[in-house]
C-alpha cells in the first residue's frame, strides 16, 4: 500500500510544475540563505503568505526547497566574507573564510554545495527507507501521549536553547496562551474575542512574521558589517572541491548522521548539529591543530550536517507537529494554512502520505539542484554577499506588511506583526528563547485538542496521564517522567552535588 | 524642549530608582517585558471563568503557569537559592561548553572561537547603534497607521522612502528602491486583493467573520 503511495509521489513529484517549484525554492533558499541577517525562518515567513494561490503540496514543496537551499546559502557568506548567512553555517566560517584568503574560496564553496547535495541525498533516502517504521510508530500512538509529547517537545527546547529553564517555559506557555484567542478548537467558544477583529483569534502567521521578519530587522538596522567592502575574489579550483568532498565519503556520512539525529531534537537544530559535526571532525582528524587555518574537513563536516539537519528535523514535525527548528515551525505554519495537520494523518496512506512522500522526494531533488547550481554558479556569488542592509531592510519590511496583510485583509494582522515584532526584539535581547514561543504558537490547538480529548477519554480526570493501572496507557508515565527529568534534573544533580 | 526633555529624564530616574528598590535591580525593558506577560496572563486567567468549562481549561492553565513564572522572574533577587538557580540560571543540554569541550579554545584562533560563543547559542547578539532598531521600529508604526488611513498600496513607498532617508541612502538608489517598492504593492493590489488600497478614509469596513 506504501509502495504504491511512494510511486505515486514520484510521479507527482515529475510533474514539471512541481519542479518548477523546487527549483524556484532552492533559487529563493540560496539566496535568503547568502544574505547576512537573513536566514531560512525569515525567508520561509515571508513566502509562507505568498503560497496561499498554490495547490497545498506545491506550497509546501517550495518553503521547503526553500529551508533546504537556504542551508546551502548560508556557507556562501561564511565562505567569502567571514559572516555566516544563516547560524548554521556558523563552523563553516573557521575553516571556510581561511580557504577563501588563501585564494580558495572556489573550493571550498564548491566543497559545500557537494557535501550539502550528498549529505542531503544520504539523510533523505535515509528517512524514506525508514519511514514504514516510523509511521508505525506514529499510528501506534494515542491522544494523551500526544499531548505529551507537544508537553516534552517545549521541555526539551527549553533546556536545549539559551537562556534559564524558567525563562524556556515561560516563552513557551505564553506562546500557548496567544493561541486561546479567538474559536476554542473543539467547542467553538469564542474566547477574549470582544472585537470583531479578532473573531478568528491571533493569526500565526502574522505572529510568525513578526517574531522572524520584523524582529530581525529591527536588530539587523541595530548592526553595522555583515556586507562585503571591495571586490570579493573567488579564486581556486571547483573541480579540486568536489574531488576533496568524494574522498571524504565516511566524513560526509557521519557529519549527514549527526545533522539528522541533532535535526530530530526539538530547539537543537542545524546551529547545534554544524558545531557538534565540526567537533567530531576535530577530535577524529590526525591533525587537528590544522582546523581553524583553512582545513577542507571543517567546511566538509559543518555543511554536510546543517543540510543533514533537514531531514532529522522533519521527523518530529510530521509526526507529532513538533518543530525541530524555526525553520521547521514555519513549515508546520505552512502545513496548518494549508488544512494539513501533522500527525498521524500525515502518515496513512488514505490520508496525506502522498503528499509527505512528494515532500522528501522534493527534497532529494533539490539537493541534486543545489549540486549544479552550487558548482555551475560558483563564481558569480560574490554578488549577493555585496548587497547593503540598507536595502534589505525596508524591502523585507513592505513583504511582511503585504503578505500578512493579502492573507485575512484583518488589519489586526498588522497591529499583530509589529507587536510580536518588538516582543521578539526584546525577547531575543534578554534570552527568552523565541523558538519556544513560536512553538508554543505552532502547536496550541494541536495541545489543546488532544489535551480536550484525553480529558473526555477519562471523564476530566487528569490522572490519565500518570496512572497506567487505571486507564492502561502505559507510554505516559514514561513521558511524564522525561518531562520531569528534562525540566529539573539538572538542578537536581546539582542540588545532590553541593 | 529641552525642558521637556529634562523633565522626561527626570520622570525615567525616579521610576528606575523606585523600580530599583522593589526589585532590588535596576529595571530593563526584560521587566517591562514580563510586567506585560503577567497582565496579559492575569486578564486571561481572569477572562476564562465566563467561558463554558471545557473551553476554559487550556487558557487557565497556561495563563496560570505564565502568570507564576513571570512573578518568579520578575521577583528573582527575592528567592532562595535552589529556586533563584532554576529561575535566573542557564542551564542547557546543547550549550557550546558542552558541544565543543576545551577544544575550542586550543585551535589558536581567538576571533573566531569568540564569534562561534555567540553563534552556538544563536540567541545572542550586540547592537552597534540603538537608535537603528528604534527607528525600524517607529517607521514600521508610521507605516501601520498610514496604512489604516490611505491604505497599504499608497503607504508603501512613503515608508520606503522615509527609510531610504533615514538610512541616509543615495538618491538615485533611493528613488529606485522607493519605485521598486510600489511596484511590488501595486502586484498584490493587482493580483492578489485590491483591499491593499483601502484606509480609514476610502472606504474601510470592519471584515466579515
Amino acid at each position: 500500500m506504501s509502495f504504491a503511495v511512494f510511486l505515486g509521489a514520484v510521479e507527482a513529484l515529475l510533474n514539471p510544475v512541481t519542479l518548477g517549484w523546487v527549483f524556484v525554492g532552492i533559487i529563493i533558499g540560496i539566496i535568503v540563505g547568502a544574505l547576512p541577517g537573513l536566514g531560512p525562518p525569515l525567508g520561509m515567513a515571508i513566502i509562507l503568505p505568498l503560497t496561499l494561490p498554490l495547490q497545498p503540496a506545491d506550497a509546501i514543496i517550495l518553503l521547503i526547497g526553500v529551508y533546504s537551499g537556504s542551508m546551502y546559502g548560508g556557507s556562501i557568506a561564511a565562505v567569502l566574507i567571514n559572516t555566516p548567512g544563516v547560524s548554521s553555517s556558523a563552523a563553516t566560517m573557521f575553516d571556510g573564510y581561511p580557504m577563501s584568503k588563501q585564494g580558495k574560496a572556489a573550493e571550498a564553496l564548491s566543497i559545500s554545495a557537494t557535501a550539502s547535495a550528498i549529505s542531503g541525498l544520504f539523510t533523505i533516502t535515509a528517512l524514506i527507507l525508514f519511514s514504514p517504521l516510523l509511521i508505525t510508530m506514529v499510528l501506534a500512538v494515542g491522544t494523551p501521549e500526544r499531548f505529551l509529547i507537544a508537553v516534552l517537545g517545549l521541555a526539551m527546547i527549553t533546556v536545549v536553547t539559551r537562556g534559564s529553564v524558567a525563562k524556556g517555559i515561560l516563552a513557551g506557555v505564553t506562546g500557548l496562551l496567544v493561541t486561546t484567542v479567538g474559536s476554542a478548537p473543539m467547542t467553538l467558544d469564542r474566547r477574549y474575542a470582544d472585537s470583531l477583529l479578532l473573531f478568528d483569534g491571533i493569526d500565526f502567521v502574522a505572529v510568525l512574521i513578526g517574531l522572524f521578519a520584523i524582529a530581525e530587522m529591527m536588530k539587523l538596522a541595530g548592526q553595522e558589517g555583515g556586507i562585503a567592502e571591495g571586490d570579493v575574489v573567488i579564486g581556486g579550483s571547483v573541480l579540486e572541491g568536489v574531488k576533496t568532498t568524494v574522498r571524504h565519503p565516511v566524513t560526509i556520512v557521519k557529519s549527514g548522521m549527526i545533522g539528522m539525529i541533532v535535526g530530530a531534537i526539538p530547539g537543537a537544530g542545524a546551529t547545534v548539529s554544524n558545531f557538534v559535526a565540526y567537533s567530531e571532525a576535530v577530535r577524529s582528524s590526525d591533525d587537528p591543530d590544522s582546523f581553524g587555518t583553512g582545513n577542507e574537513m571543517g567546511v566538509l563536516a559543518s555543511e554536510a550536517s546543517n543540510n543533514g539537519t533537514v531531514a532529522g528535523s522533519l521527523v518530529p514535525a510530521l509526526s507529532f507537529g513538533i518543530p525541530g527548528s524555526s525553520s521547521t515551525a514555519v513549515l508546520i505554519g505552512g502545513l496548518l494554512m494549508h488544512n494539513l495537520r501533522p500527525g498521524p494523518s500525515m502518515f496513512q496512506a488514505d490520508g496525506n502520505l502522498l503528499l509527505t512522500y512528494t515532500m522528501l522526494l522534493a527534497l532529494l531533488a533539490g539537493n541534486v539542484l543545489i549540486l549544479a547550481f552550487g558548482l555551475t554558479m560558483v563564481t558569480k556569488l560574490g554578488y549577493l554577499t555585496k548587497i547593503d542592509t540598507d536595502y534589505i531592510i525596508p524591502m523585507v519590511v513592505v513583504l511582511s506588511f503585504l503578505g500578512t496583510y493579502a492573507l485575512r485583509v484583518n488589519p489586526i494582522d498588522i497591529v499583530t506583526i509589529i507587536f510580536f515584532g518588538v516582543i521578539g526584539f526584546y525577547m531575543v535581547r534578554y534570552n527568552y528563547s523565541v523558538i519556544a514561543f513560536v512553538l508554543g504558537v505552532v502547536l496550541g490547538d494541536i495541545a489543546e485538542d488532544n489535551l480536550y480529548r484525553s480529558l473526555q477519554l477519562s471523564d476530566g480526570s487528569w490522572m490519565i496521564f500518570i496512572n497506567p493501572f487505571e486507564y492502561g496507557r502505559w507510554i505516559s508515565p514514561f513521558i511524564v517522567l522525561a518531562i520531569v527529568a528534562l525540566l529539573f534534573g539538572p538542578f537536581i544533580k546539582r542540588a545532590i552535588s553541593r | 524642549m529641552d525642558q521637556i526633555k529634562g523633565a522626561a529624564v527626570s520622570v525615567q530616574q525616579s521610576v528606575a530608582d523606585a523600580g530599583e528598590i522593589v526589585l532590588r535591580e535596576r529595571p530593563t525593558m526584560e521587566h517591562v517585558l514580563l510586567v506585560l506577560f503577567l497582565a496579559a496572563a492575569t486578564y486571561m486567567y481572569l477572562g476564562a471563568s465566563e467561558f463554558a468549562a471545557a473551553a476554559a481549561v487550556f487558557p487557565r492553565v497556561t495563563a496560570g503557569v505564565t502568570i507564576v513564572l513571570s512573578i518568579l522572574l520578575l521577583f528573582r533577587n527575592y528567592l532562595p537559592g535552589p529556586i533563584r538557580s532554576f529561575v535566573a540560571e542557564p542551564m542547557q543540554l546543547g550549550s557550546k561548553e558542552a558541544i565543543m569541550g576545551e577544544d575550542e579554545d586550543d585551535d589558536g584562533d581567538d576571533e573566531p572561537a569568540e564569534e562561534s560563543t555567540q553563534q552556538a547559542g544563536a540567541y545572542t547578539y550586540d547592537i552597534d547603534d540603538p537608535r537603528g532598531p528604534a527607528v525600524t521600529g517607529l517607521l514600521c508604526v508610521l507605516y501601520m497607521v498610514l496604512t489604516f488611513t490611505i491604505g497599504m498600496l499608497y503607504a508603501t513607498p512613503i515608508f520606503v522612502a522615509l527609510y531610504a532617508y533615514w538610512a541616509k541612502m543615495e538618491k538615485f538608489r533611493a528613488i529606485s528602491l522607493t519605485i521598486l517598492s510600489f511596484v511590488i504593492a501595486y502586484a498584490f493590489y493587482s493580483l492578489i486583493t485590491s483591499d491593499i488600497a483601502i484606509g480609514f478614509y476610502t472606504e474601510w469596513r470592519l471584515p466579515v467573520p
